[in-house]
């Protein structure tokens, strides 16, 4: 069963410039019992809107939604945030300066809960939830007294005290720096894996996206535009937008020259400006249609001989290299355009000037919709 | 069990209901309780200012000869009208009010960026200790300012003019408009002071130090950057005092009655209390119109600075401080100017104030006046009935006009951030506007309301109340929003998301943290409702006199000492109240 429904969404913020084009647009989605569902996008294209309707904090102007089940937002009932089954964690955090870290997370269990829990009670679930994350050596410690990664797990035990239908987190790591922010990503994800609880994620950073999602929703202008698993969005990409969401690419437009289809797979011969490649397609494509054809500079192997026998190679040159650590940036010019390849640093030897010859495996080259 | 339909596939029709476009009728719900509020402030507020403003022009346009506005005689007039602006006196009293409040504008202006620019800007000594000497004033009241100014500085036996004459001086009169200007100039500083040098502590010195690195000598960096980023705020500063200078009768009353100079305020008062005669209210609330419009004009201009001066927000929290000017050998010189300033116009009224309570009869400073020493002043004033219950009512109307003003703030403020709808813009200007109605009138509006609408208010403290929350609303206000803006809208939120209904997130997120702002705010209406003579005046009956009454009608009656004795008292309530308040949001004002 799905633990959030969305139907048909649509927001306009009431602001007379932007009556025509609503914020989020007819959207829909359902996130399931358990899953770590992810809103990705770019900024400004509505994840926030869609997040603070769910938590009742925004009244949509039209459609429908659902927690558990029960309708708390449609044409004719809206349910104020308070009575919602949610846990909501901000990108500011949000913790109130005036009460310890004890008394934030105790708050939803003092005055959010139907029934009156006794202060042992209380004290049992405040501990368990700041053992989740860590923190409760620092029980007493006023909240203002804590670094900012600290904040933000007071901020995640508070959500989850409790224990929601669904658990709302909107950028919750993007005021953290980068190396906090990977070793709370690895954090969040156990501790979701752990008491699987439904989350809804909001973001635009893909790799956050990639790395923690059962399944993405990509958005784009207000519209969601598609939801596929991190494995899909990044491997099998359906349009332009989706495989730069995944990562970045490089991308030439071409026509099919011919198309096989050996009742396995269906691979087709696209003229493009760098050369003939080949390419596995999902879709149906036909001779002389035009379409996009998109590599990832990770899949673009670079060889300096060149390599018999294998279709997608094309002569090159190095035009600049950017050691960058585990890996080398290499920029090319491949018939007059540009080609991006990442490579392990390890092992790599050519410089500037030197010739070289590009590769593109065939299952690694997508052919996407023009 | 989902009451919702399954997903629709992407090809094919939607099984869901149209939804409703948006309209009025679907605002129901959670935003509900915000717009109901944001109804009922609107609503309060349109009663306590649409009420006085209405009663003065309908009275205004009443012939009221010998009966109230609306009275069994009254009748529809212009005649008010014609009659005040054909009469020269008019004319002259218009042309003293502006000579008035401009020249102690001027003053204050100077005095104020003077202090402000030595305290912020430069590395002059003890800077704290001169800050508490410049801003310590604000504990006195304009009405005991003016008295003791009075005993200090008039003709007969003033103690400085007493002085002048023992070094072969002439005397300065206080009773003329020069004294006027000097006295209220004076009196205006402290608050002044704390406005610009809040604007000059906000500057970020990163400002001038761009200019400098750009090639800029000192005067041009000052010339181009300082003086520029700084306009807004002292604009409005000068702007905001101009109303407090026309508005009051005190300095006028005490200082200008005695010497035939009348301002605008004061010609409202005494048409409605006349010497001999009875009071004409008509003529009064046409005299109450010239004020309004000379106070509408300026302040009209303020809130479009206040609104434009947000494009120079130099505010940053962290801003880094501009370094201070190294002043050398002026150092210690500029230290005495300040430190002469504090004797002159903060030890020195203080000072008479004390010694005229314990002499049986004034007559200037001398050694006999040492063995006439005498507390028989207190004595006879704490004896007496009338005192007490004054006292008592300045506390219980101070406390309750702080209350109610501070609660009314509150949520109109709360309103006015947190939402982003049509009414705010109506309520932004409501909560303002009690600025645009000077006190006198105020005070006679509210009046003639609740005598013409008998409902039992009149005499009684609640109509002086009522007439404080309408005139301290504005002030309540520029404290409580710039407070409420400061609470991240999330910390609400989070609140809301853990369950916790909109009261429990009042009482246990917001009002905790607002606890400075509103102790500093109800404190700081404490004080003005306390130092307030003007409204009281207007609507004293023996029922409610407070401690500001008491102290001008032992003036009026020549009783120094008693007079003298109260106002020490007084002071020390005001004074007490003012350094309780905390640095940061003084500099709310
Ligand atoms: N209160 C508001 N009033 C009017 N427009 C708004 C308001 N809040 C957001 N918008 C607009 O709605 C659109 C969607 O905003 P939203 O905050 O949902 O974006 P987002 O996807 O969360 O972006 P980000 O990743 O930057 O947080 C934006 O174009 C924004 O300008
Ligand atoms: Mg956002």
């Amino acid at each position: 069963m799905s633990a959030v429904t969305v139907r048909n969404l649509e927001h306009h913020y009431q602001s007379k410039k932007n009556r025509d084009r609503p914020q989020v647009d007819n959207v829909s989605f359902d996130v399931n019992s358990g899953e770590m569902f992810v809103l990705l996008g770019p900024s400004g294209c509505g994840k926030t809107t869609i997040l603070r309707c769910i938590a009742g904090l925004i009244r949509p102007s039209s459609g429908e939604i659902a927690i558990d089940g029960k309708t708390v937002a449609g044409p004719t009932k809206f349910v104020p945030t308070y009575r919602r089954d949610i846990g909501l964690v901000f990108q500011d955090y949000a913790v109130w300066p005036h009460m310890t870290v004890f008394e934030n997370v105790a708050f939803p269990l003092r005055h959010g809960s139907a029934k009156k829990l006794r202060r042992n009670e209380i004290r049992d679930q405040v501990m368990a939830s700041l053992e989740m994350v860590k923190l409760e050596k620092y029980a007493t410690r006023d909240a203002t007294a804590l670094s900012g990664g600290q904040q933000q797990r007071v901020a995640l035990a508070r959500a989850l005290v409790r224990e929601p239908a669904v658990l709302l987190l909107d950028e919750p790591l993007s005021n953290l720096d980068a190396a906090l922010r990977e070793q709370m990503r690895h954090e969040l994800r156990q501790i979701q894996q752990r008491i699987r609880i439904t989350t809804l994620f909001v973001t635009h950073d893909q790799s956050e996206a990639l790395s923690m999602a059962t399944r993405i929703g990509l958005m784009r202008d207000g519209v969601l535009e598609e939801v596929t698993t991190p494995r899909d969005l990044y491997q099998a990409p359906k349009s332009q937008h989706a495989a730069s969401a995944a990562g970045a690419a490089v991308f030439y437009e071409g026509t099919v020259e011919a198309v096989e289809d050996d009742g396995m797979q269906r691979s087709a011969r696209v003229g493009t400006p760098v050369g003939r490649l080949q390419a596995r397609t999902l879709g149906p494509v036909q001779v002389g249609q035009t379409v996009t054809v998109a590599v990832r500079p990770e899949d673009i192997e670079v060889h300096p001989a060149p390599p018999t026998d294998r279709p997608n190679v094309l002569a090159a040159k190095i035009t600049s290299v950017l050691f960058l650590g585990p890996s080398v940036d290499v920029r090319l010019e491949v018939a007059g355009h540009t080609m991006r390849s990442t490579r392990p640093a390890k092992g790599w030897t050519q410089v500037e000037d030197d010739s070289a010859y590009v590769e593109l495996p065939v299952d690694r080259v997508h052919i996407l919709p023009a | 069990m989902t009451t919702l339909t399954p997903v629709a596939p992407p090809t094919g029709e939607a099984h869901v209901r149209p939804a409703p476009r948006p309209g009025v009728g679907r605002r129901i719900g959670a935003f509900a309780q915000r717009q109901w509020l944001a109804l009922l402030v609107t609503l309060i507020l349109f009663y306590l200012i649409a009420g006085p403003v209405g009663m003065l022009v309908a009275s205004s346009f009443q012939q009221t000869g010998l009966s109230l506005p609306f009275g069994p005689t009254a009748r529809w007039t212009t005649q008010n009208y014609s009659d005040v602006f054909t009469s020269s006196k008019t004319w002259s009293v218009m042309g003293d009010t502006l000579a008035y409040a401009l020249g102690a504008l001027v003053l204050a202006t100077v005095c104020s960026i003077g202090a402000a620019w030595l305290i912020e800007r430069t590395n002059v000594p003890a800077r704290r200790l001169l800050y508490v000497i410049v801003v310590t004033g604000i504990g006195i009241p304009g009405l005991v300012y003016g008295i003791s100014w009075n005993l200090l500085l008039n003709t007969n036996n003033g103690v400085i003019n007493q002085g002048f004459s023992a070094v072969g001086l002439p005397q300065f009169n206080i009773q003329s408009l020069p004294g006027m200007i000097l006295v209220e100039g004076i009196r205006m500083t402290p608050l002044m002071f704390l406005l610009v040098s809040a604007a000059i502590r906000q500057m970020d010195g990163t400002m001038e130090d761009a200019a400098a690195a750009s090639g800029a000598r000192p005067l041009t960096t000052m010339r181009k950057v300082t003086i520029p980023l700084l306009l807004p705020a002292m604009a409005a500063a000068a702007i905001y005092q101009f109303v407090t200078a026309i508005e009051a009768v005190d300095v006028p009353l005490i200082l200008g009655l005695p010497g035939h100079i009348t301002v605008l305020s004061t010609q409202v008062y005494l048409e409605v209390h006349p010497a001999i005669g009875v009071a004409d209210y008509g003529v009064s609330s046409t005299y109450g119109m010239l004020l309004l419009v000379l106070a509408a004009g300026p302040l009209l201009a303020y809130q479009r600075l206040i609104s434009k001066s947000s494009r120079f927000a130099t505010v940053t929290g962290k801003a880094y401080r501009p370094r201070r000017i190294q002043l050398r050998r002026w150092r210690w010189p500029a230290f005495l100017v300040m430190v002469c300033y504090g004797i002159v116009t903060f030890a020195a009224p203080l000072l008479v104030m004390i010694w005229a309570s314990t002499q049986p009869y004034f007559s200037g400073f001398s050694w006999e006046g040492v063995h006439r020493f005498t507390l028989d002043a207190y004595r006879s004033v704490f004896d007496s009935p009338n005192f007490t219950n004054a006292l008592w009512h300045t506390l219980v109307i101070g406390v309750l006009t702080a209350l109610f003003t501070m609660l009314l703030s509150l949520l109109s403020s709360w309103v006015i951030v947190r939402s982003r709808s049509r009414t705010t813009a109506l309520l932004d200007f409501l909560v303002f506007a009690p600025h645009l109605i000077p006190s006198v009138i105020v005070g006679l509006a509210i009046v003639l309301i609740y005598l013409v609408v008998p409902v039992g208010l009149y005499g009684t403290i609640w109509i002086v109340v009522l007439a404080m929350v309408t005139r301290q609303i504005a002030l309540g206000t520029r404290i409580t929003t710039p407070g409420i803006a400061q609470i991240h809208a999330s910390l609400e939120e989070a609140g809301a998301a853990s369950g916790a209904p909109p009261w429990v997130v009042w009482w246990k997120i917001l009002l905790p943290l607002l606890r400075p702002v509103i102790a500093n705010g109800t404190l700081m209406i404490f004080v003005a409702v306390a130092q307030n003579l003007t409204l009281a005046l207007m609507l004293v009956a023996p029922g409610n006199s407070v401690l500001a009454t008491e102290i001008y009608n032992f003036w009026d009656q020549g009783d120094v000492a008693s007079s003298m004795a109260m106002s020490v008292i007084l002071t020390a309530v005001t004074a007490t109240a003012a350094t309780l308040l905390r640095g940061g949001e003084r500099d709310a004002l």
